[in-house]
């Protein structure tokens, strides 16, 4: 309990960010926070774990993920509570934002696991290479590789909805 | 949808990044968590598969407990609970609730009801008398609702201003953790919190706590004198929360009407206790801003105890050092009681410290020295100039200890 309770004061504002980020809703980021810490504190795999807080980030960015995918056919979410600066204050362009924003997660989730956490890593939550591939146990090289493949898969599929016109 | 660069994706990633949550979220968010793993069942793991081993484990660890105290040993998790409890009920306002004094046995007492509207805003209401609490301002204003006068104290003291406030600030080492009881059908946590209430006088509290928003139900305050009568037994209840308040109950000009008595209590003045000297040119005194998240070219910094520390993201360059302080010093306030480190700064200092603040408002100050965090940081809210105090939570043999390291020999 005193690792977890640690790892909640050291790593809980940034995990909890990155919950908002990947759920774009601050109540289901604090239930989702609540639910990862206790699978943390149910897994023995975590306390067994060699870098705990590399587990809790991964854990955190799956259980967001499988959020995102049990509620792919509801409304989109609520309005974002706070914005970043470059949206402007007009109603419309945040909700255009937040559809956008909605539309690159979920081609995220299309990508597969490791690839996508990178990118999660790299993009969302700020990491640099080096700091990624000690969490997720590879190469600097091959994770600037996985993340290279996986924007590019992005770019992709951005580019094929873009032409179904979607 | 018009050009590609519009929907580059790392483009809308690096948007998203931007995507943040307000302070008081996060620390709701964690506050719960906090609460939701102490309420949780103990995680069943442990290297020992075989079962003897476990039982025998079991039986040392029951007998360790009775020899060092099954009480002290098991409020530990209670206590933590207990703060979970402080931290939710540090963000919640728009509180009102009731007081109702049962037993009084050394002065009328009548029911009031209370009204919280922010950190430092309250009223309380009988049928005799309303007060409104200023303690930012340190002001008071008393209506005799009879007759008709209303007393304005400035500058007063206000050590303990409501019940809820009390229990917000209390001491975690003097709450405890009690079986769990029943109110209306409903099972609610229990703490109880005893303290010194000055003159031989002590003051029980048992605080009864809703399990699902960890905010208080009720709340029941004994005050016994020194002989051990009780004196006083009086229940808060009726808690109601995120309540809409007008803040104009809150103003503290009196009503149309009414006779107005204004009196001065005159802050003590400050006592020195360490008179100011020069900083010590041994010691390379450093004042630096800091971010609450990472970010390109800052470092992260860990300044705390374990389980309360804070992680600073620490900007590169060095705002002031050493030739920009004149004088360090120790001085002790009875306004709010506390022993403050006093730092006096240089002409110079002075313009680039109110530079520095009014440049980064929001952000964190922190004063190192010889590369180690100092104080808990403190969030820039105005402008600095020619001094500056830093004093949340320091005793005096901290203070001191802080000056002699600091101060020429």
């Amino acid at each position: 309990m005193e690792d977890l309770l640690g790892l909640l004061d050291s790593s809980g504002p940034r995990l909890f960010r990155l919950l908002k980020r990947l759920t774009l809703r601050e109540d289901v980021a604090q239930v989702l926070m609540q639910e990862l810490f206790l699978a943390l504190n149910r897994s023995p795999a975590f306390h067994r774990a060699r870098d705990p807080a590399a587990y809790a980030y991964r854990t955190a960015m799956h259980l967001a993920f499988a959020w995102r995918r049990e509620r792919k056919h509801e409304p989109v979410a609520e309005p974002l509570q706070s914005e970043p600066e470059s949206v402007g204050s007009s109603p419309l362009t945040r909700m255009v934002r937040l559809e956008e924003f909605e539309l690159v997660l979920g081609m995220l989730d299309s990508l597969p696991k490791l690839g996508r956490d990178i990118v999660v890593m790299r993009y969302i939550q700020g990491d640099d290479y080096e700091e990624i591939a000690r969490r997720v146990g590879k190469t600097t090289h091959q994770v600037r590789a996985l993340c290279h493949k996986a924007i590019c898969r992005l770019r992709e599929l951005m580019g094929e909805r873009l032409h179904s016109g979607d | 949808m018009t050009t590609d660069d519009q929907y580059d994706v790392v483009r809308l990633l690096e948007e998203l990044a931007k995507l943040d949550a307000a302070e008081e979220t996060v620390e709701r968010a964690l506050a719960r968590t906090r609460a939701a793993l102490m309420a949780a069942p103990p995680c069943r793991r442990t290297g020992l598969r075989l079962r003897s081993l476990r039982v025998a484990l079991a039986a040392g660890l029951l007998l360790a407990a009775g020899v060092w105290g099954l009480t002290g040993w098991l409020a530990r998790p209670g206590n933590s609970m207990f703060a979970a409890v402080q931290e939710t009920m540090t963000h919640v306002y728009g509180v009102t609730y009731q007081v109702r004094p049962i037993r009084v046995s050394f002065a009328s007492a009548l029911p009031a009801k209370i009204m919280l509207l922010d950190e430092r805003r309250s009223r309380s209401e009988d049928d005799r008398m309303i007060a409104v609490v200023d303690s930012k301002q340190r002001r008071i204003m008393q209506l005799d609702l009879k007759e008709k006068t209303a007393t304005i104290i400035d500058y007063v003291d206000l050590p303990r201003v409501n019940e809820f406030d009390l229990i917000r600030n209390l001491k975690q080492g003097k709450v405890e953790q009690l079986p769990n009881r029943e109110i209306d059908g409903k099972t609610v946590l229990c703490f109880r919190a005893q303290d010194d209430a000055g003159g031989g006088w002590s003051e029980e509290r048992i605080l009864l706590v809703d399990p699902a928003t960890y905010l208080p139900v009720r709340i029941e305050t004994t005050f016994t004198n020194a002989q051990g009568k009780e004196m006083m037994f009086g229940i808060c209840d009726d808690f109601r929360y995120n309540v809409t308040l007008d803040e104009s109950l809150f103003a503290l000009t009196p009503p149309k009407g009414y006779r107005v008595t204004t009196r001065r209590q005159d802050p003590p003045p400050a006592q020195v206790v360490v008179p100011a000297k020069p900083i010590s040119p041994e010691v390379r005194l450093e004042v630096r801003i800091a971010e609450d998240k990472p970010g390109p070219g800052l470092t992260e910094k860990i300044f705390g105890r374990p389980r309360s520390h804070v992680l600073l993201y620490l900007h590169g360059e060095v705002e002031l050092s050493n030739p920009d302080f004149q004088s360090v010093s120790v001085s002790h306030s009875t306004m709010p009681p506390a022993y403050e480190v006093v730092f006096r700064l240089t002409p110079a200092g002075g313009k680039k410290m109110a530079d520095l603040t009014n440049k980064n408002r929001g952000k964190q100050l922190v004063i190192l020295v010889d590369g180690n965090v100092l104080f808990f940081p403190a969030r820039i809210r105005s402008q600095i100039s020619d001094s500056f105090s830093v004093s949340g939570g320091i005793t005096k043999d901290e203070a001191e200890r802080i000056v002699a390291g600091l101060q020429e020999r």
